[in-house]
């Protein structure tokens, strides 16, 4: 029996280095000639830190096998401090510690963020679809929370044990640092002492807003905008606790919802602080009164009324910020103009053909307005002037940037044209039996 | 025990450990007794080092701080960051990296990594049961695609013209052909199923809907093949009618209605009645924008009624020749004016009007709009 023993551990031995033999081989083997295989001076002196880890502790068996040292079980420890400081005692070089105190600590705290996350870790099917609701989002928001608590949990650990927290030092070396703090671009302008509490105060305001945008999902009428601005009001009220007046003011003209209203608005616009100031001022102001939403449509006048208030709201641009600049603000804000600069600038042409059209809009919409408000053409020609309206200026748009580019206009930006006049169809043309049937008579 | 008294009792020192040839490294520090997660942390990050400055010059340039007033919001953006060579030269760089951490650690390396951070099986999300060696195929394949499907949106600066769709559209077939070549039939449409782009916005549009396998497959089926004869720049519809479908000729046309009625009825082959039913509301993006708003499967269901019935109705109306234009104008005022009313009794009056504005629009076709007395 005990010689049987005796074999069964020599082939087991015998086993393992045969086996040890061939996994070096094959490693051998299928290294890629033209693959780096040397670390070259990766690893630098040790300087000073710490780490964390709950693997499992070699066996005996695994003993550093070259020099008789206890290796790997005689630097390991379960105390992550213990540890780095019995690393660095050995010589390992401060890199390779950070490297391996990263990989742990990262390991440790995804399975607390698998905890936070159950349904995104569990096994899941194709057909599985996404839940929406606003249960849902409640709890995904409260969760993101948790996790960015974790981050900064794990940062600070990171820290304690190694002095430095190398992935947030790694993103600072690429540069890349400021695309994962948000707070530091929307606060930035603060001294540093305030960015924290401020930090704080809007994540926990946030919340409020979330819950707003969920209970109003799908909904933008005046009850809904006039809660916004509510909100928005008390949010500022608020940073009042930490912020003086003027930090307010830079706050606002920063985050406010004007603010990412206007980065969106000014699209090729080039303004300086003063004329921003002004636009951001004048547009708080007016607010959404300039807007056609459908609820104001509904009283009496509710399209007479936004009209003048954007003629107001023009006449206060301009003079803060002078006629010209007014104007290519204006022309800016309007749909088709913006489409044109952008196909100008995708098939190359030149420069001065978005504002050139833009004037040829201009015109021809208000000589089209004047006819059909003269009441002393008869219907007849009425529609004979808007048509050679519409006529002429298809020519000119045309000849100024091509049939080609003129169809793909009309297609998106251009269909001002067709509302000079209406399109004209030849008698019995498709679809003008079937649309007689269903039209209302006045 | 003083601190420290333990490593004083190990002789042993890291340089013993260290070689400049990564393999000697790796044999040494399992010979020490490092556990192999371990040793895959540190040469992953050795190789990370490696390549991390050799790909320095292709990572994204963060952007220069601008002033606030500066600031602009771009709905599209193109990337000026890298040419098509140097996107080539980073995919080689990082493809060499790869290969290199797998043939020192092996090549399941990539999968122990993500079983040891019990990060879910992505791979198996997206591939299901295809084989290991078809994967790199695919994926290089796809990623073609994505990155040509970037390029074009990157072109068009927000606007997307009919050249532009159908572009897209013509590399949406090419790639179905090419993985055609490499996946069977079978594994094509188990790809397909995971990672389309039509599965992924079956899986976001259905939420409410919870399809089981089965009807996933059915409506998966269903909406490739209406993909597939849906000409370029139009919406591939959703159910028959919902959609006005344009065609070049009164042929192509009525032969796409043809074909779309045909594959609808094959989908209300594979759906129950009932379910059909359900999917055909949350496919059409007039109901659709109710679920989305929270509105219950059963109110939504009853508005879909309401629709069907008002529509039946104004048709009849609009057919009858006995009535005089006033009094036509009168009755479809009515039939508008009874469907508000149940709408906001339904949704309450918010959300009805709200819908009206922005979805059901089908309201305000059934009788024009009666315009605001100019004072």
């Amino acid at each position: 029996m005990k010689s049987f023993t005796s074999i069964l551990i020599l082939s087991f031995g015998v086993n393992i280095l045969l086996a040890g033999w061939w996994l070096k081989s094959r490693t051998v083997q299928s290294t890629p000639a033209n693959l780096p295989v040397s670390i070259g001076s990766a690893t630098q002196p040790a300087e000073a830190t710490t780490i964390a880890d709950n693997s499992p502790a070699p066996t005996g068996a695994q003993a550093h096998a070259q020099t008789g040292s206890t290796g790997w079980a005689g630097v390991w420890s379960d105390d992550a401090k213990e540890l780095i400081r019995r690393l660095r005692a050995a010589g390992c070089p401060e890199e390779t510690i950070q490297n391996l105190v990263l990989a742990e600590v990262n390991r440790r705290y995804q399975a607390r963020v698998r905890d936070l996350w159950p349904d995104r870790y569990k096994e899941q099917t194709f057909w599985e679809t996404q839940k929406r609701d606003a249960a849902t989002s409640k709890k995904s928001r409260e969760t993101m929370q948790q996790q960015r608590e974790l981050e900064k949990e794990k940062s600070a650990e990171l820290v304690s044990l190694l002095g430095v927290d190398p992935e947030k030092a790694q993103r600072q070396a690429d540069g890349t640092d400021s695309l994962y703090d948000y707070r530091g671009r929307q606060l930035g302008f603060l001294p540093e002492s305030k960015r924290d509490a401020v930090g704080k105060y809007l994540e926990g305001f946030e919340d409020k807003m979330q819950d707003f945008y969920e209970r109003t999902r799908g909904l933008y009428d005046s009850e809904a905008r006039a809660e916004r601005r509510q909100l928005e009001a008390e949010r500022l009220k608020g940073l009042a606790q930490y912020l003086t007046p003027q930090e307010i003011r830079e706050y606002d003209l920063r985050n406010s919802q004007t603010a990412t209203q206007l980065s969106f608005d000014l699209q090729g616009l080039s303004l300086n602080r003063e004329q921003y100031e002004a636009i951001f001022d004048i547009r708080n102001k007016y607010g959404d009164s300039i807007y056609n939403y459908a609820d104001s449509m509904d009283s009496a006048g509710g399209q007479k009324r936004v009209e003048e208030t954007k003629k107001s709201m023009i006449a206060d641009l301009a003079s803060a910020l002078g006629p010209e600049k007014a104007k290519e603000y204006e022309r800016s804000q309007d749909y088709s103009y913006q489409q044109l600069s952008r196909m100008a600038k995708r098939y190359d042409l030149p420069a001065d053909t978005a504002p050139k059209v833009y004037d040829y809009k201009q015109v021809a919409e208000e000589t089209a307005k004047q006819v059909r408000e003269n009441t002393t053409l008869t219907a007849e020609q009425r529609q004979t002037q808007l048509q050679q309206i519409r006529a002429e200026t298809e020519r000119t748009v045309k000849s100024t940037i091509g049939d080609q580019n003129y169809q793909r206009y009309l297609s998106q930006g251009g269909f001002w044209i067709n509302n000079l006049a209406p399109t004209q169809r030849p008698p019995g043309a498709p679809g003008t039996a079937a649309r007689s049937a269903v039209i209302i008579q006045r | 025990m003083a601190p420290g008294a333990e490593a004083a009792k190990n002789d042993f020192h890291w340089s013993e450990l260290e070689s400049a040839d990564f393999r000697e490294y790796i044999d040494r520090l399992r010979a020490s007794g490092v556990p192999e997660k371990t040793i895959r942390d540190l040469i992953i990050a050795d190789v990370g080092k490696l390549y991390r400055a050799k790909l320095a010059p292709f990572r994204p340039k963060p952007a220069a701080p601008t002033n606030f007033w500066e600031n602009r919001n771009m709905f599209y953006s193109a990337n000026p960051n890298l040419t098509p060579e140097q996107r080539e030269q980073m995919k080689a760089l990082q493809k060499e990296q790869k290969e290199l951490v797998e043939t020192l650690l092996g090549k399941d390396v990539y999968k122990e990594v993500a079983r040891d951070s019990g990060a879910p099986d992505f791979v198996a999300r997206q591939f299901g049961s295809i084989p290991e060696e078809k994967r790199s195929k695919v994926t290089e394949l796809t990623s073609a695609y994505q990155q040509a499907r970037s390029d074009i949106y990157a072109k068009t600066d927000g606007r997307i013209e009919p050249e532009d769709q159908a572009e897209i559209k013509t590399l949406q077939r090419k790639l179905r052909a090419d993985l055609a070549t490499v996946l069977t039939p079978q594994e094509l449409e188990e790809y397909n199923l995971r990672s389309s782009d039509i599965a992924n916005n079956m899986r976001f549009q259905l939420g409410p809907f919870e399809p089981n396998e089965q009807e996933f497959r059915a409506i998966y089926k269903y909406k490739q093949a209406l993909e597939d004869v849906t000409p370029a720049g139009r919406g591939s519809g959703a159910v028959l009618g919902s959609d006005v479908i344009v065609g070049t000729t009164p042929a192509d046309r009525q032969a796409l209605l043809q074909t779309q009625k045909q594959l609808s009825d094959e989908l209300a082959q594979a759906l129950s009645p009932d379910r059909l039913k359900e999917f055909q509301m949350m496919d059409r993006s007039e109901f659709r924008m109710l679920f989305d708003a929270g509105v219950s499967k059963n109110d939504v269901f009853k508005v879909a009624d309401m629709k069907q019935q008002a529509e039946d109705a104004v048709r009849k109306v609009r057919q009858d020749t006995t009535l005089a234009p006033e009094q036509r104008t009168q009755t479809l005022q009515d039939i508008r004016t009874a469907t508000e009313t149940e709408l906001a009794n339904l949704l309450g009056a918010r959300r009805a009007k709200a819908y009206g504005g922005q979805g059901g629009f089908w309201i305000r076709n059934l009788a024009p709009t009666i315009p605001a007395r100019r004072p």
